[in-house]
C-alpha cells in the first residue's frame, strides 16, 4: 500500500507541475487523447465546444502522447482558446492513476476505454449499439444527449 | 448520500437557518436527485418550502420533485432578486454556480452544501478499507468478495435472480457476499447465496472500494452494480435507459456477463404457511382477500395521502381486509389500515397469502414480483431514471420478473386513478386462493 500511496503523490505532484507549465486554470478544460479508439478521440474534438459550454470554460488544453496524432486531429475545426501539447505517455499514466483514485477536477478527461479496472467504456462500444459519438457526448462529456441528433436511443 | 454526509448537510442547513439566512427568502434547490429530495425534507423540517427545484435537463423540467415544480434556471422570475437563495448539493456544482453567476446571482446568494472529497479523505478511506479487508480475510480467508454497496433491495433481488446462472458459469469454491443493511441481507437470503456479511456502517463499503481503487491487485473485489459512481472512471451509468440498456440487460451484461438468453429466475420460496396463518389470524387479515398497500418508495413516485386514504376506504367497502407495508416510523400505515411489517425473506409468501398487492414502484416490488397474487404497480408518468422513464427502465415485465402484474403510469392529480387501480383487481374480487408451496 505504501508504494501505491507514493505513486498517488507522484501523480498529484505531476498535476501541479502540469498546471503551472501549461497554464491550466479553472477556466479551462483538459483532455488527454489516448488513442485507444481513434474515432472516440475525433468525436471528443468535434464536441469539445459543447463540453466547454457545459463547463463554462473559456479554453482547453489537449494533450497528445505522440506528435504524429496531431496530423489526424488538425482537420477538425476547434473553438478558440484551444491548444495542443505533447506529454509523455508514462507521465499520463501516472496522472491517470492519480485521477482514477481521486477525482481532483471535473474539467479533466482521459479517453481511455478499458482502464482502470471497472472502466466499461470499451465493452460498451464493442458489445452494444452505442457508437463513439454517443460514448463521447453521454459518457465522457455527460451532455445528456448528442447535439444535433434527434433520436434519444 | 451516505449517512455521514447527510448529517453534515443537516448541520449546514441548521446553521443557515440559525443565522436567519433562509427564512423569508425564496429558496431554490438545484438539480433533481435523491440528494435534493433529502434536502427538501430537511428544509421542510424547519418549516421552509422551496419555490422551485431547478434542472437543466429538459426531460425533468415541468415535472415534480417532492411535489415541487421543476423549472430551468431561465424561468426563475426576477432571478437577481436579493431575496433569492440557491442551495446546491451536486458533484456538478462548479458549472451550476457558474450558470447562476452568469445570470446575475451574487456569490452570497448561493449556499454550497456539497464538499468534494480531498486527497487526504480518499487516502484515509483507503486505509480504513485495508483494515476492513483484513478483517474479512481473517474471517473468511483470502477469497472473492462480492460487494453490494447500495441499500436498494430491488438491486439485490435482481442479483439473486441471476446468481445461480452466474455461479454455474463462474464456479467458485468460496466467496463472501457483502451487503450494507439488514434489509439487503434478508433479500439476499431468499437465494442460494452463502457467506452473507452485513457491514456495520454503510460507509465501510466506500472504504473498501477506495482501497480497491488504490490497490486493485490486492483486493479480489467485484462490485455487483452496473456502474457505481465512486468508480468515476466508468461512465456506464450515463447510458442507463439508452438504446435498450435498461435495468435487467445492464445487470445481465455488465455485472454478470451472461448471454441475452439468460433470464432472471425467482427463488423457491420457503414454506411458511403455518407461520403466516397464525399471524393473519392475529391481525384479523383474510387469506386470499387482503390487500397489502405499499405507498412508499425511496426514489420514485410519491402519491398523496388523500389517494391512499380514499383507496383504502373503497377497498374496505368492497369487503377486503386492508393493511399497509409499514416498516418504520417515517412510513406510517395508511389511515384505517392495519400496519404490518414482514421481513423481506418471507415477503413473497405474505403477498401470496394476502392475495392482493397495490404499491408504488419500489425495491419491494422486485422482491414480491414472483408471488402468485394480483399485483398492481404504480409509476409516476413523469418520473425519470437517467435516459428513460421510470416505467421504461423498471417495469417488471420488461425486466423479466413477472408477466402478471398490472403496471400503471399515473399523472399527478388523476382523479380516476382509484378506479383504474380497482379495475385491475378483477371482476370477481377476492378469488385469489393461496395454494401453498
Amino acid at each position: 500500500m505504501f508504494r501505491s500511496v507514493l505513486h498517488i503523490f507522484h501523480g498529484a505532484f505531476l498535476w501541479q507541475v502540469l498546471r503551472a507549465r501549461f497554464g491550466v486554470t479553472e477556466q479551462k478544460v483538459v483532455l488527454f487523447l489516448m488513442g485507444d479508439n481513434q474515432k472516440l478521440d475525433e468525436y471528443a474534438l468535434i464536441h469539445l465546444k459543447d463540453f466547454m459550454d457545459r463547463k463554462y470554460a473559456k479554453g482547453a488544453v489537449l494533450f497528445l502522447k505522440d506528435k504524429r496524432d496531431y496530423g489526424r486531429f488538425k482537420r477538425v475545426k476547434l473553438p478558440e482558446g484551444v491548444k495542443f501539447c505533447l506529454y509523455p505517455v508514462r507521465k499520463i499514466q501516472i496522472l491517470y492513476d492519480y485521477y482514477s483514485f481521486h477525482r481532483f477536477s471535473d474539467k479533466i478527461l482521459f479517453t481511455y476505454t478499458d482502464s482502470p479496472k471497472g472502466n466499461e467504456l470499451g465493452r460498451l462500444l464493442r458489445e452494444t449499439e452505442i457508437d463513439e459519438e454517443e460514448a463521447v457526448c453521454l459518457g465522457l462529456y455527460r451532455l445528456r444527449s448528442v447535439p444535433g441528433r434527434k433520436d434519444r436511443g | 448520500m451516505f449517512d455521514y454526509k447527510l448529517a453534515q448537510v443537516e448541520k449546514r442547513i441548521g446553521r443557515l437557518v440559525k443565522k436567519g439566512m433562509l427564512h423569508s427568502r425564496k429558496l431554490y434547490v438545484f438539480g433533481v436527485s435523491e440528494n435534493t429530495r433529502q434536502i427538501i425534507q430537511i428544509l421542510r423540517s424547519y418549516g421552509l418550502e422551496p419555490e422551485h427545484v431547478l434542472d437543466n435537463d429538459k426531460r425533468k423540467q415541468n415535472t415534480y420533485c417532492c411535489g415541487i415544480l421543476v423549472i430551468p434556471v431561465e424561468e426563475i422570475p426576477d432571478i437577481g432578486n436579493e431575496k433569492n437563495r440557491f442551495l446546491i448539493y451536486s458533484a456538478y456544482w462548479t458549472e451550476m454556480t457558474a450558470q447562476l453567476r452568469e445570470q446575475g446571482v451574487k456569490k452570497s446568494q448561493i449556499h454550497m452544501l456539497y464538499r468534494d472529497e480531498s486527497l487526504g479523505n480518499c487516502l484515509y478511506y483507503a486505509a480504513m478499507g485495508k483494515r476492513l479487508h483484513e478483517r474479512l480475510k481473517k474471517k473468511y480467508g483470502d477469497i472473492r468478495i462480492f460487494l453490494c454497496p447500495y441499500t436498494g433491495t430491488g438491486d439485490i433481488y435482481l442479483i439473486g435472480t441471476f446468481w445461480k446462472q452466474y455461479m454455474e458459469r463462474n464456479p467458485l469454491e468460496d466467496y463472501v457476499f457483502v451487503v450494507i443493511s439488514k434489509a439487503c441481507e434478508k433479500a439476499a437470503m431468499l437465494f442460494d447465496i452463502k457467506n452473507i456479511e452485513v457491514l456495520q456502517k454503510k460507509m465501510e463499503s466506500c472504504y473498501l472500494i477506495q482501497y480497491f481503487m488504490l490497490c486493485p491487485d490486492k483486493v479480489n473485489l467485484k462490485i455487483l452494480n452496473d456502474s457505481w459512481a465512486q468508480i468515476h472512471t466508468n461512465p456506464l451509468e450515463w447510458f442507463r435507459g439508452y438504446k435498450g440498456l435498461e435495468f435487467t440487460p445492464l445487470f445481465r451484461k455488465f455485472v454478470f456477463d451472461l448471454p441475452e438468453e439468460a433470464k432472471p429466475e425467482h427463488p423457491v420460496f420457503r414454506d411458511v404457511r403455518e407461520e403466516l396463518k397464525g399471524t393473519f389470524e392475529e391481525l384479523e387479515l383474510k387469506e386470499g382477500h387482503t390487500v397489502i398497500l405499499s405507498p412508499y418508495s425511496n426514489t420514485l413516485a410519491d402519491l398523496p395521502d388523500r389517494f391512499w386514504n380514499q383507496l383504502a376506504g373503497r377497498l374496505k367497502e368492497m369487503g377486503f381486509a386492508v393493511c399497509t407495508n409499514s416498516s418504520k416510523d417515517t412510513e406510517p400505515a395508511v389511515k384505517g389500515t392495519i400496519p404490518v411489517f414482514f421481513p423481506l425473506n418471507t415477503a413473497p409468501q405474505w403477498v401470496e397469502m394476502a392475495g392482493y398487492f397495490i404499491g408504488v414502484r419500489s425495491g419491494f416490488c422486485d422482491v414480491i414480483s414472483g408471488a402468485r397474487a394480483k399485483k398492481v404497480i404504480l409509476y409516476g408518468a413523469h418520473d425519470r431514471f437517467f435516459n428513460a422513464s421510470s416505467f421504461e427502465y423498471f417495469n417488471l415485465k420488461d425486466m423479466g420478473l413477472c408477466e402478471d402484474a398490472a403496471e400503471i403510469e399515473f399523472e399527478s392529480g388523476d382523479e380516476k386513478l382509484i378506479e383504474k387501480v380497482i379495475d385491475q383487481l378483477g371482476e370477481e374480487h377476492g378469488i385469489c386462493n393461496y395454494s401453498g408451496i
